[in-house]
């Protein structure tokens, strides 16, 4: 029991010790007002007190649909009183209303060691700016409730219709009654449908409002309303910090020290969106040369010399100037110049501002070459613009330009003379046709299209051919090398003849046998390549019964087996044989094979 | 064998395929005729002796040089700018012609304004234009005749030593040569282009006199000729505009 009592009396100690730590715990919201206008913020401080506890959690904030919320930062203190320490930390947040009305704001909460503590609950109401001046007599620079305020912007247009690419100019003041602890962030209005320009310098002087002084920072732009309809210029923005003047008016004496160290307070303030009627340009009075400015313009016309000779290049100076935005002026047209051959140059843009008014110029550059000698004249050259001061459109033109074009002494169509000794650069230019040919070359017939031609398409056509005559020929010679018969076939005709040839030379040698000899072979091997048998083997019954199988008529049929028989005598007899008869037989053999050819 | 037969077959066809000057001696006098008065400076003259070439329908790249020049020295713009044309396409890479059609040009009134795709496309057509469509015809051919005759040897006479790239490259360049080769049919012989003749002349909008006039062409100005109907050509100029000229106001290269 001894051992255990301590251990339960510091169990039970421990855990008053922390209940007593989280009972100090305390969330306190407050606003420093609870009346605001639209236009205005409030600010709400969370304060979170918490004994001796460190590193708490931050408190988490109800939610609040109706207002814009921004963190205005947080300051954590230690305080000391009779030896019990204490931790606070406070946070400040800057509530912007979105809409009219009274809202609730729940408790702020947050969760230590699983328990959740809450803070109390606030309302608030926001009034319109209606409501607010109607309520109080508050005048510029009074807040809600009818004190100056410290800070506040406003924005101004200098006219409240205009027509489409005409300048409005927007001023963005910005009063500040106290010393900023900050350098201010300005956001500028967002201005969709609109193309800006600033209006430098941005000016500062004093006011007096309300017997109250102010800092004034004024910010001009010019606008130039890009379409036509009602346009908005959004609101302007700035944050600051200023010094917390809610902390210094329950100052104690021994607080001093917070205007050393305060921290201030960051706020917001902006200008109230303002909405522009834009007017599309009149139809009544526009021409097709409108040039599409709007403004007040002028335009003149320069060269740089007004004699010169052919192909001396001149420069001719259009100047566009005046107010409105320049920048859109398209190029003017440029007269008819057939005379001369013309180059642009370059162009320039120059603004330049004349009090408010956004203004400039826009310089053209051309170089002129002319190409006839004589007086030219270059014509006026127009702008048509809108002039929304007298709501009308206005024409301007430049005065016309007189050039005298001499011939000069050079060659024709040089522009610098070429020197052969210094070997100058020079720019020849032909001034003339060239000189006809002498040389007929080939009159020819006309429209003779080769490509097209019936002759052109057959030649197109021999390669192909060509190409499967290639592949019939290798074709025949693979079978010629592969099958005997067909070689020996495809033979037959010619060897015949060789053979025919070799009895016929041979016909009258002294010795008869060999030229027998020859005659039967050339029957007897024709027929054995014709089949391809053995000629060795074919005997005059063989022939007769192949030459019956073929049909060979019996007269041709009669006849070479007529002549073999005689060849075979002859072979025997030798040269017994009169020298007629080998001439008779050779010419019965080549009728016989010229039948037998056309037979078999 | 069969290569000495190919070789008197291609000879024959290529000697018929030569275009003969038979019949163009008379004719040669009156070129000459034309030259010896355009010395003179008479060059109504000459283009009566060089139109009378023209009329029998006989052509050649000197001719239509000389008829340019002659036109162009009577004031007859679009005359000139038509027979440069003409001699262009007949010769495509001759110095003069070239100079004095460009130098003819200048002379227009008419400004088309090109799109930037249009100048791109002036690269190409530059370069088609500098070759005459027979040159390229005949560089298809021999191509042609060289790709079929290594096919043979390699393919079906199986001769290796003709190597596989000497085919593929032979092959690609028949390939090649034979897209431009229909390219430039397509742009030299279907593509009908004219030119303005009239000192000055409106384009209608429909092909007759009652219909209303767009704008005015000027002499020397150059168009494709899409198709014609009573009379009329119904033309594109380079930067789109379509509409119908009359046609004896104008005239075919």
């Amino acid at each position: 029991m001894t051992c255990i009592l301590p251990v339960v009396l510091a169990l039970i100690l421990l855990t008053a010790g922390n209940a007593a730590a989280q009972d100090e715990i305390s969330i306190v919201l407050s606003l420093d007002r609870h009346r605001i206008g639209l236009d205005e913020q409030a600010i709400l401080t969370v304060k979170v007190s918490a004994g001796n506890q460190q590193n708490l959690p931050e408190a988490k904030l109800p939610p609040m649909p109706r207002f814009d919320i921004y963190s205005a930062g947080s300051s954590t203190s230690l305080q000391i009183i009779n030896g019990e320490t204490s931790y606070s930390t406070t946070t400040n947040y800057i509530l912007s209303p979105k809409k009219t009305g009274t809202y609730p704001i729940r408790s702020a909460w947050l969760v230590i060691s699983g328990t959740r503590f809450e803070s109390n609950q606030l309302s608030i109401t926001v009034l319109s700016p209606e409501e607010k001046t109607a309520g109080q007599e508050t005048g510029q620079g009074l807040d809600g409730e009818g004190k100056s305020r410290d800070l506040f912007m406003t924005a101004e247009i200098d006219k409240k219709s205009a027509y489409v690419d005409e300048q409005v100019t927007l001023s963005v003041k910005f009063f500040r009654g106290v010393q900023l602890m900050s350098s201010i962030d300005f956001t500028p209005p967002p201005t969709s449908g609109f193309w800006t320009s600033n209006i430098p310098p941005q000016k500062r002087y004093y006011e007096t409002i309300n017997g109250r002084d102010y800092n004034v920072y004024e910010i001009r732009t010019a606008l130039f309303p890009t379409q036509p309809g009602k346009l908005t210029i959004g609101e302007s923005q700035i944050t600051a910090k200023v010094p917390d003047r809610s902390r210094r008016r329950n100052r104690d004496p021994f607080s001093f020290f917070d205007d050393m160290f305060q921290s201030g307070k960051r706020v917001r303030v902006t200008s109230k969106p303002i909405s522009i009627d834009v007017k599309p340009l009149p139809t009544q009075g526009k021409t097709d040369d409108f040039s599409g400015g709007v403004g007040s313009y002028s335009i003149t016309a320069g060269v740089d010399k007004t004699e010169m000779e052919v192909n001396e290049a001149v420069t001719l100076t259009v100047k566009i100037s005046g107010k409105g935005n320049v920048k859109s002026i398209p190029e003017p047209t440029l007269p008819r110049l057939d005379d001369f051959r013309v180059e642009k140059s370059s162009s320039d843009f120059n603004q330049t501002n004349l009090d408010d008014d956004i203004g400039g110029s826009k310089t053209f550059e051309y170089v002129l070459i002319p190409r006839l000698p004589g007086q030219q004249t270059i014509k006026p050259l127009t702008l048509n613009y809108f002039d929304p001061v007298r709501k009308s459109y206005l024409t301007t033109q430049t005065e016309p330009i007189v050039l005298h074009v001499n011939q000069g002494e050079l060659t024709a169509g040089a522009e610098v003379p070429y020197n052969p000794v210094s070997g100058q650069t020079i720019n020849l230019k032909e001034t003339d046709i060239r000189f006809i040919k002498t040389d007929n070359g080939h009159l020819a017939p006309k429209g003779k299209i080769l490509l097209t031609s019936p002759v052109f398409m057959t030649v197109l056509a021999f390669p192909l051919v060509v190409l499967l005559g290639g592949m019939v020929d290798v074709r025949r010679r693979r079978r010629l090398k592969g099958d005997v018969a067909y070689a020996r076939l495809r033979r037959a005709n010619a060897m015949a003849k060789k053979r025919l040839q070799k009895a016929e030379s041979i016909m009258n040698d002294a010795d008869k046998r060999p030229f027998y000899t020859e005659v039967s072979n050339v029957i007897l091997e024709y027929i054995a390549d014709k089949y391809n048998l053995s000629a060795a083997g074919l005997t005059s019954d063989r022939v007769e019964e192949i030459l019956g199988q073929h049909e060979v008529n019996d007269g041709t049929r009669q006849e070479i087996l007529e002549i073999i028989e005689l060849a075979d005598f002859g072979r025997f007899a030798g040269s017994a044989q009169p020298e007629s008869d080998g001439q008779q037989l050779y010419n019965r053999v080549r009728k016989a094979m010229v039948d037998l050819e056309g037979a078999l | 064998m069969i290569g000495l037969r190919c070789l008197l077959f291609l000879v024959i066809c290529f000697a018929l395929l030569i275009p003969a000057g038979l019949g163009a001696t008379g004719l040669e006098h009156n070129f000459e005729q034309g030259n010896s008065l355009y010395g003179e400076g008479d060059y109504a003259a000459a283009i009566v002796e060089y139109e009378k070439v023209v009329a029998v329908s006989y052509e050649s790249p000197e001719l239509f040089y000389n008829l340019g020049n002659a036109y162009f020295r009577e004031g007859q713009l679009g005359q000139a700018i038509l027979n440069y044309s003409r001699a262009r396409r007949l010769d495509a890479r001759d110095d003069d012609i070239r100079a004095n059609l460009e130098f003819a040009r200048q002379f227009t009134i008419d400004r088309l304004e090109v799109s930037e795709e249009a100048i791109l496309l002036d690269y190409v057509n530059r370069f088609f234009d500098s070759f005459s469509l027979t040159e390229i015809t005949w560089l298809t051919m021999i191509l042609y005749f060289l790709t079929t005759a290594v096919i043979l040897i390699r393919y079906i006479y199986r001769w290796y030593r003709v190597s596989m790239p000497l085919v593929a490259i032979l092959m690609a360049c028949f390939v090649v040569s034979a897209i431009f080769c229909s390219v430039k049919l397509d742009r030299d012989v279907w593509t009908r282009t004219g030119v303005v003749l009239a000192q000055q002349i409106e384009v209608k909008n429909g092909p007759g006199e009652d219909f209303n006039g767009q704008f005015t062409a000027h002499a020397g100005l150059v168009f494709n000729i899409e198709r014609e109907e009573s009379g009329y050509y119904l033309v594109n100029f380079e930067n789109r505009l379509k509409g119908w000229i009359l046609k004896s106001a104008a005239g075919e290269i």
